[in-house]
């Protein structure tokens, strides 16, 4: 049984980045390139964790982050966001749709990343 | 019959007015000299009633009567006008003496009038009759005439040695009035002698009177000038509206007797109606023509001075200035002139009556007029024609042009600004020297009065200048602020793209290569992971380029570091930082001497004070020379704060550099020299987010013996 993982990034390199480094230590990951294919993959997969950019096309993270909220299917799902503005507003704006961990993407190692979203799933 | 009663009426007008002269005196001033002058118009009065009861005497014992009357009071003339004499001079011992005497055989002749001894007999003749002098009569002519010479030779006297002109002037008229009193009046002791001579010394008191009045009016004499004027204005009303009524009355009783009582009404109605009028009529022509130089001074400064406080126009000023100073003064005419300090010459500000004045002004020398106001006073015509030094010219156009007075008026003290110029006064009377006074005043307030309605209008004109200033000012601010936010908002998106755009590529050659770096085919030899290591380095130089660069222009724009404390091992933090700069510290076998207890927890913002410690502790291995040590400790103050000290044996900081230390993209001299790389924005960002903490850093450092950077933050237990 893989862990799934759904990965929400608009640059398809760093996106590629994350899913090699996700899927050597065994999760199964899907990549969704905008926040609207993000929900609807999101809804198809019923990820255990979802990484999320905040600036994308069509719809933004935290728009999706809301939206996804709505749903009582995503009501558990733990959510890490991902970003490279360390503007402030944009993290407030965040936290209000529950508790999840902001990190600015520059600042942090493959490594680090797959550590915090073990740390999330508890494994 | 006709004669008699031409005297009687004569007579009466005589003391009609002669009383009321007296009165006057008397009412109005207490000094001795009134109230001498009123005995002696006393003794007048006693004279001409006596005169007058004379000529109507019906028999020998009324006129005896009638002439001890009279001289029961010309017995005392003599000694009463000495007295006056030494009121108007002065008094000494002998003269007291003198007086004494003069009371003393007063009374003695008073005494013996009474007797046969003085008078008996009576002298009749074509206009009346007199008792005939005896003896007595006779020792008292002789001691009248010597008091009448010592009366006039005090008062000669005076005149001749009198320096003052108003009061050898007033001396003057003082002897003529008495002179004609003496010897005209002096014909009524001719009868006494038997001589029959025409009563023209019935004449005397009045011609008397009036040339007093004159003087009283002209000169001042007694001081009672003031309510003389009131007087006579009031007589004269009275009198001119008395006599015609008088005669019309007369002519009407006369012929139409029948109309007398609604007539005499109706005059009667008409007079009452037009005394007030009448009145104001005689007070103006007084004023112009007697009393010209009569006006209270306090009063007229006190107008002028309200009138041109609310003056703040020129056209105004001059307006008050004469509305004020004509029915003071009198003059025909008044005019301000100006000195034009471009074209040099004098110009024409007001004219009230001078003809002609605006064409001839500019005639006017202004080197003549500057000889004329050296010292700042004003000068009347007589003065500057006496003036040799002014030229005839000038002389000549102020004749011609009837300018009787300037006045100066300087506003800026070394610089004649303004004359006022007065033509003759309506009476013909010259400025007497109170008016000299009263108009240099006057000249003094007119002149502050100007200077502040000229600052009124420049700071007017300023005003609106500056109104248009501020506008178009505040148009072209509004454009720049216009232009100033755009060029914010454009360089908050640069930011923005800085921030975004340039991080997210560098993100993705930081994570590939790290992906690399882990090699995990296995299929990289040792040298390309070593130059992807390379590649790793290089890029993460960049990506701390960025932020430092994100983080100043976030201190730029006046934004607040948001923090988010959390407990954390400080030295778990500093072990990380350190593991960082792994590489250095190997290379040049520095030896890290870390004093801070394993178990040390403090609450602040781990990301923000880990990047304190990134700066801190690469900086020191940086500039540290092989095998030193670097030393970190911490301790805490009685402020309540820790504080975390670094220390190492590295460059230092020269002295003269320490100042600037923290400054944005300060790099000191021989930092440069040891390491090339650098921003010099690691401290100023370090401090800034020590700041943030409420806390502050420090650092003490002495050239090629190392620096201490320390910082501290307040303790917080949570």
């Amino acid at each position: 049984m893989f862990t799934k993982i759904l990965i929400v990034e608009d640059d398809v390199n760093l996106a590629k980045a994350l899913s090699i480094s996700l899927a050597e230590e065994g999760f199964k990951v899907s990549i969704a390139y905008d926040g609207l294919e993000g929900l609807s993959l999101a809804e198809k997969h019923q990820p255990a964790l979802i990484l999320c950019d905040i600036n994308m096309p069509k719809m933004d993270g935290l728009t999706m982050l809301a939206e996804l909220r709505k749903n009582d299917w995503a009501k558990n799902i733990e959510v890490i966001m991902l970003t490279n503005y360390s503007d402030q507003q944009n993290i407030s704006q965040a936290l209000k749709h529950k508790a999840f961990n902001y990190l600015v993407k520059s600042d942090w190692n493959l490594e680090q990343i797959v550590e915090q979203v073990k740390k999330k799933l508890v494994i | 019959m006709i004669e008699h009663s031409f005297t009687i009426f004569f007579s009466l007008f005589s003391l009609f007015f002669i009383i009321i002269l007296g009165l006057i005196v008397i009412r109005n001033g207490r000094q001795l000299i009134n109230r001498l002058f009123t005995l002696l118009n006393l003794i007048l009065i006693i004279w001409i009633f006596g005169s007058l009861m004379l000529l109507t005497a019906q028999n020998e014992a009324q006129i005896i009567f009638w002439d001890l009357f009279i001289y029961a009071g010309i017995i005392f003339w003599a000694a009463i006008q000495y007295h006056f004499s030494l009121a108007v001079t002065h008094f000494n011992f002998k003269r007291k003496i003198a007086l004494s005497i003069a009371y003393l055989l007063s009374f003695f002749f008073l005494i013996i009038s009474r007797t046969d001894f003085f008078a008996s007999g009576v002298f009749y003749y074509r206009y009346g009759s007199h008792t005939q002098a005896k003896l007595g009569h006779h020792l008292f002519m002789i001691f009248f005439a010597i008091y009448v010479a010592l009366f006039f030779y005090i008062l000669l006297k005076k005149y001749y040695q009198e320096k003052n002109k108003i009061e050898r002037s007033k001396t003057f008229y003082y002897i003529l009035g008495f002179s004609v009193l003496n010897f005209i009046g002096g014909t009524a002791f001719l009868p006494a002698y038997s001589i029959p001579i025409y009563p023209i010394f019935l004449a005397s008191p009045l011609i008397f009177s009036l040339i007093i009045t004159y003087s009283i009016v002209y000169l001042g004499l007694m001081n009672i000038k003031l309510i003389m004027r009131r007087y006579s204005v009031y007589l004269l009303s009275f009198v001119s509206l008395f006599i015609p009524a008088y005669l019309i009355l007369y002519y009407i009783y006369l012929f139409y007797f029948q109309y007398f009582f609604p007539i005499f009404i109706a005059i009667y109605i008409s007079s009452l109606i037009s005394f007030d009028p009448l009145k104001k009529k005689y007070y103006y022509l007084a004023n112009k023509y007697f009393f010209s130089s009569l006006y209270d001074t306090k009063n007229l400064i006190y107008k002028l001075n309200n009138d041109l406080r609310s003056s703040l126009e020129i056209k105004k000023i001059f307006h008050s200035v004469t509305k004020v100073l004509t029915p003071a003064f009198h003059f025909k005419s008044i005019a301000i002139i100006k000195f034009n300090e471009r074209q040099k010459e004098w110009s024409l500000l007001y004219n009230d009556s001078f003809p002609k004045l605006d064409l001839k002004i500019k005639h006017i020398n202004n080197n003549d007029i500057n000889k004329i106001f050296s010292n700042n006073q004003p000068v009347n015509s007589k003065t500057i024609q006496e003036n040799s030094e002014v030229t005839s010219m000038f002389k000549k156009h102020l004749k011609s042009l009837r300018i009787e007075l300037l006045i100066p008026i300087r506003i800026n003290k070394d610089k004649l600004n303004y004359l006022i110029l007065f033509g003759p006064k309506e009476s013909g009377d010259p400025y007497h020297k109170k008016d000299l006074q009263i108009l240099k005043i006057v000249a003094n307030e007119i002149g502050i009065a100007i200077e502040n309605a000229l600052l009124y209008q420049s700071v007017k004109r300023f005003n609106i200048k500056l109104q248009k200033e501020v506008a178009r000012a505040t148009t072209k601010l509004e454009i720049q602020n216009k232009t100033l936010v755009k060029l914010d908002e454009v360089k908050d998106e640069f930011i923005s793209i800085v921030s975004h755009q340039l991080r997210t590529p560098l993100t993705g050659i930081r994570w590939f290569t790290e992906i690399l770096i882990k090699n995990k085919d296995k299929n990289l030899n040792h040298k390309q992971i070593e130059m992807l290591q390379h590649i790793g380095a290089s890029n993460m130089s960049l990506i701390k380029l960025v932020n430092d660069l994100l983080d100043v222009s976030h201190i730029e724009t006046g934004h607040k570091f948001i923090i988010n404390k959390n407990n954390f091992l400080v030295n778990e933090l500093i072990n990380e930082v350190l593991k960082e700069n792994i590489y250095l510290i190997k290379k040049k076998k520095l030896m890290i001497d870390n004093k801070i207890k394993k178990d040390l927890v403090i609450y602040a913002d781990r990301d923000k004070i880990k990047q304190v410690w990134q700066n801190l502790i690469s900086n020191a291995t940086k500039y540290t020379d092989d095998q030193k040590t670097i030393q970190i400790y911490s301790r805490v103050n009685n402020k309540n704060q820790i504080v975390f000290y670094l220390k190492d044996e590295g460059v230092g900081i020269p002295q003269k550099e320490q100042a600037k230390l923290f400054n944005k993209f300060f790099r000191a001299n021989n930092a440069s020299l040891k390491h090339a790389e650098g921003t010099g924005l690691g401290l100023h960002i370090a401090r800034e987010l020590i700041r943030a903490h409420q806390g502050e850093m420090f650092f003490k450092s002495k050239e090629n013996r190392g620096s201490s950077f320390y910082f501290s933050l307040p303790i917080i237990k949570k």
